[in-house]
């Protein structure tokens, strides 16, 4: 599948979808977030009768509008990209990948489009209730679609419910529930959506902090920083819950994502968490224990261990444990795993072989080792090992996967402070004399971005170097084309792509001078 | 087998739903407060 692959082509690939993911990510937080908070202030509107809803939703709303518009064009683009650059991949488990992305397209997009047409253009057109009813069901729809699609990133992270097939050399769904409700896709849900919640209610906060600093639409902010203050508060604490189930999930299925956003080269009984390290830059080498992997750090005692498996004293794998394998504590080497990976690529090439030789008595006898629970178990769940030339490469970037992860931490926590006191200063009418404040809440607006993308980071980069975790490595996933052509349409997309940010920026600020519109009407 | 992901799951509408009646009970008990108006500051440019 790989022979004289071009590592270059590889690296463009993987440079050209993480660019357009995170571009993608810009916009989608914003619209899963801002959705539900429009959708409660017009909930309020609609209860209270109050008029001033009406125009703070209304002025949200185009918010919302406007990026939802432009990131609907990165999301094609992404989606094109598992067919025109990673078409082995998707060739290989199609049948189980599709399927989630196909109801994403179907069920929730399109419930997602539809009403979004009568929460923009339905205002004096239908009963209040039913533009309420469409504000909702577009904010739902938009969260539903990316359930969809994290519920297929979650199957890339722990593939479950599925069966190989050697007849066609592909992965076939044996089970859609339990794609749909494996823990890992269900977790990374719940803690995307929410870190997106966290994110919109920043940018609301931070918007409404800049009308007061200007003594425009006083009332209107005050009232857009309460709702978003309490949703953002909830929705921390709610993604911290989700991170911590996250993060149990990620220690046992994929333990070298763990040991790498942690720094952690030597496991150990008792594990302490890294609060903040600096890691050697020069030292660090996984292969020699000896050398250091921090230049500087801080750690708590015991509390990876708990984080990991709710055990003071549990045992943490470190990379080197998980590379070179831990007899005392049961981990197989990478080397080992390889050897039962590369017999797994064997047993199947000589399968096809048979067949395609008419030697069906072998061939038989070959598809049934080659299904038999023992052989699928003990040898062809390490099938993606058997594409890898050094044990080192199972290691992802160690301090590209440690900075992003506390930094994601650490500005999750200062989230927490910063809802607290937003709510506090505007409930006892003293939010317009804190303008050190206002402007930090400005200047929060950039570090929620910082921080959701240094989640996806977290995610992406810990699980290299597999695409399918264990069954498929990313190089293999890769399409054969020319690498110029991927450099070319690289920079061609981060061209687009820049531009529709600035454009997006451009618009939205214009729109922000503007400000909201005095509601006359009496819908 | 699929229980505990669909109760984790439903705590997703859960939070939602918590979120709007928080949201409701802070703005009717400080309403008064969001609309006092304020004395106008000298705006920044």
């Amino acid at each position: 599948m790989i022979e004289g692959l071009d590592l270059a082509l590889v690296n463009w690939s993987r440079a050209q979808f993480a660019l357009t993911a995170m571009y993608h990510w810009i916009f989608v937080p914003l619209t899963l977030g801002l959705g539900i908070i429009i959708a409660i202030m017009e909930t309020l509107y609609v209860k209270t009768g109050n008029t001033e809803w009406k125009r703070i939703t209304k002025f949200w709303m185009t918010m919302f509008g406007i990026n939802f518009a432009i990131g609907v064009a990165t999301g094609i683009i992404l989606e094109f990209e598992f067919g025109t650059n990673w078409s082995n991949y998707s060739w290989f488990v199609g049948d189980i990948f599709g399927a989630p992305l196909a109801i994403e397209g179907i069920l929730a997009f399109f419930m997602e489009s539809t009403f979004i047409a009568v929460m923009f253009f339905g205002w004096n057109k239908v009963s209040k209730g039913f533009h309420l009813t469409s504000t909702w069901l577009t904010a739902i729809g938009a969260n539903i679609s990316a359930l969809w699609i994290l519920v297929a990133n979650g199957w890339m992270q722990k593939p479950v419910g599925m069966v190989f097939n050697p007849e066609t050399a592909r992965m076939e769904m044996t089970s859609f529930w339990e794609v749909l409700f494996s823990p890992m896709a269900v977790n990374k849900f719940l803690h995307t959506t929410s870190s997106a919640f966290v994110l919109a209610a920043i940018f609301v906060i931070g918007v409404s902090a800049w009308f007061i600093l200007k003594g425009r639409d006083i009332v209107f902010a005050r009232k857009s920083i309460v709702v978003s203050s309490i949703f953002g508060f909830l929705a921390i604490i709610y993604t911290i819950f989700t991170g911590d189930s996250s993060a149990r999930d990620i220690a046992t299925d994929q333990p070298m994502k763990f040991a790498a956003f942690e720094g952690l080269y030597n496991g150990s009984e008792g594990a302490g968490l890294v609060a903040l390290g600096f890691m050697s830059t020069s030292e660090t080498d996984p292969s020699n224990e000896n050398l250091k992997d921090f230049a500087m750090k801080i750690e708590i005692p015991n509390i990876l261990s708990y984080m990991a498996f709710m055990d003071w004293d549990a045992f943490v794998p470190g990379i080197n444990d998980l590379v070179r394998g831990n007899e005392k504590y049961g981990i197989m080497s990478a080397t080992e795993k390889i050897n039962r990976g590369k017999l797994a690529i064997e047993k199947l090439k000589a399968y096809k072989e048979a067949k395609k030789s008419g030697q069906t008595v072998q061939a038989d006898s070959l598809k049934t080792e080659i299904m038999s629970p023992d052989f699928q178990k003990n040898y062809f769940s390490y099938f993606g090992y058997g594409y890898i030339a050094n044990t080192d490469d199972i290691v992802p970037s160690v301090p590209l996967s440690f900075y992003s992860f506390h930094i994601m931490v650490v500005l999750g926590l200062y989230f927490v402070f910063f809802f607290l006191m937003a709510l506090y200063y505007t409930i006892k009418g003293k939010i317009h004399k804190k303008r050190a404040f206002l402007r930090v809440a400005i200047w929060t607006i950039p570090l929620a971005y910082l921080a959701s993308q240094a989640g996806w980071i977290v995610a992406e980069v810990g699980r290299q170097p597999w695409v399918i975790q264990d069954l498929m490595p990313t190089m293999a996933a890769v399409t054969k084309i020319s690498a110029g052509a991927v450099q070319v349409t690289f920079w061609l997309f981060a061209i687009i792509f820049t531009t529709l940010l600035i454009a997006e920026i451009k618009i939205m600020m214009r729109q922000i001078k503007i400000g909201p519109k005095s509601e006359g009407g009496a819908n | 087998m699929y229980w505990s992901s669909i109760i984790w799951l439903l705590s997703w509408p859960t939070f939602v739903v918590v979120s709007y009646h928080l949201v409701k009970f802070a703005i009717r008990k400080y309403e008064p407060i969001l609309e006092k108006p304020v004395k106008k500051a000298s705006p920044e440019k």
